[in-house]
């Protein structure tokens, strides 16, 4: 026994492990805010992922202009066809928001669950390893980001803001596979139908909508969008169409698969998006989003 | 004469480049699900661990380490372990068998096949993935397996001639004091 001890090597080894234990279970709990050695550590670290990713955008631009140099003609058919029915859409759409506006007002309506604010950010890294898919923005605590706030792209909705640091903060994305990684969102069938994004199927790449009431019809092809309803993301974000619907296991409600609008890779720029629209208590949104 | 820091240079643009790498790199030439993990940090500090000093290179092991795991796994203990752990391992077998780059070459396949799957064991049991052990092979090794071949290919022998001469210069200056 006093042999054992003395072997100095064996005791580091078992003082390592249970440091590692402890850490492991240090940070696997439900996390509020990041202690702030993370913080001070993951913001300094941003900077050096800037100077990094700066050049690579710019690379990656120039590889990209080329290869849309050699598709324009097909491109440009197919645009100046749908010009037309831009116009008219245009038209309409101006007419459309007026109306509102003017509605709105007379009923005295400021702000509804579809108002939002918008922050530019670029994205300075992504978790190389792809287990947690991660991405980083250069965008923090100090320019108003915060907690759970909707990220999207031109494409569609791509995530929500996991942690904020003072200048860099990390998005989660949709196909994470996380239990409080959940999304109110709206079928658009002649009426909407109200479902839950529970989820990503890897072999399908598509996000799996529950909870779907099996009297609801819902057919292929069909838009998704956030609902707002949900409490934490504003109403109307695009997410994808629906690509297949399966009953689900004891057939009282249906499973929508969804494709997702947006790529989540080779992403450039996002847009941070802030709802306007006041969200209820605190401690009752946590339990919403988890549900 | 201060040439030992270019190793926090090189260290922090590897991590620099892993960092941006996933975000850039055109998967999609390639098959769509294959993922591709830039290990080449950890090339760098397997060869700087076997080629110039051991406790140097397991504490910027260590340290970069906790850095991958603060900045991107936000689980602490990941990163942090693994790193030194297979460091340490592969310096011990170095000493073993002959020391030549094609062996050192099959012997990082091997250390990052052993980081793989010591990362995908963490995770499985802290139940973050669902899968299965041939999949796994499938999509993630294989791909890996490739990428870090091609990056030790293209810069283990730049590595190793500096790290050589570092070593030199080391134990010149070792020499020195002791005839002194």
């Amino acid at each position: 026994m006093p042999q054992f001890f003395q072997n100095k090597r064996l005791i580091i080894l078992l003082v390592g492990i249970i440091i590692l234990v402890a850490l492991i279970g240090f940070s696997l709990r439900e996390r509020e805010e990041l202690t702030w050695p993370e913080q001070f550590i993951k913001d300094t670290a941003g900077f050096v992922q800037v100077v990094f990713a700066k050049p690579a955008h710019f690379i990656e631009d120039i590889v990209k202009n080329a290869r849309d140099l050699m598709d324009t003609y097909e491109e440009n058919k197919i645009l100046k066809a749908h010009l037309d029915e831009y116009a008219q859409l245009k038209v309409e759409n101006d007419r459309l928001v007026k109306e509102n506006e003017e509605l709105k007002a007379i009923l005295g309506v400021k702000e509804d669950l579809a108002s939002m604010t918008p922050r530019q950010a670029m994205v300075i890294a992504q978790s190389p390893d792809r287990w947690n898919e991660m991405l980083r923005i250069d965008k923090g605590e100090v320019h108003g980001i915060k907690k759970n706030m909707a990220v999207v792209t031109a494409d569609g909705m791509i995530g929500k803001i996991h942690s904020v640091g003072k200048i860099t903060s990390d998005v989660q994305l949709l196909t994470t596979d996380d239990r409080t990684n959940r999304i109110h969102v709206a079928i658009q069938a002649e009426q909407d139908v109200y479902g839950l994004i529970e989820g990503y199927d890897e072999e399908t790449k598509t996000l799996l909508v529950k909870q779907i009431p099996s009297d609801k019809k819902v057919e292929v092809g069909q838009d998704v969008i956030t609902s707002g309803k949900g409490g934490v993301y504003p109403k109307g974000l695009y997410i994808g169409k629906v690509e297949k619907i399966e009953p689900d296991q004891y057939g009282l409600t249906q499973t929508a698969y969804v494709k997702p609008a947006a790529n989540f890779y080779n992403v450039e720029h996002v847009i941070v998006v802030e709802r306007n629209a006041t969200q209820p208590e605190e401690d009752l949104d946590g339990e919403e989003t988890e549900e | 004469m201060k040439r030992k820091w270019w190793i926090v240079v090189i260290s922090i643009i590897l991590f620099g480049i892993e960092s941006i790498f996933a975000n850039v790199f055109p998967a999609s030439l390639f098959f769509e699900e294959w993922i591709f993990v830039p290990r080449f940090l950890f090339i760098f500090l397997l060869m700087l661990t076997v080629y110039y000093d051991e406790k140097t290179g397991l504490a910027t092991a260590f340290i970069f380490g906790l850095l991958m795991d603060i900045v991107f796994t936000q689980i602490l203990g990941i990163y942090l372990f693994w790193y030194p752990a297979i460091c340490y391992v592969v310096a011990k077998l170095m000493k073993v068998i002959h020391n030549h780059l094609f062996i050192m070459n099959f012997i990082s396949l091997f250390a990052i096949t052993g980081l793989e799957f010591g990362i995908y064991f963490f995770f499985k049991i802290l139940q973050f993935t669902k899968l299965d052990v041939t999949t796994f092979t499938e999509i993630r090794l294989v791909p890996i397996l490739l990428l870090n071949f091609v990056f030790f290919v293209l810069f283990s022998y730049p590595l190793k001639k500096y790290f050589t001469q570092l070593y030199m210069e080391k134990q010149e200056e070792e020499g020195m004091f002791q005839s002194d």
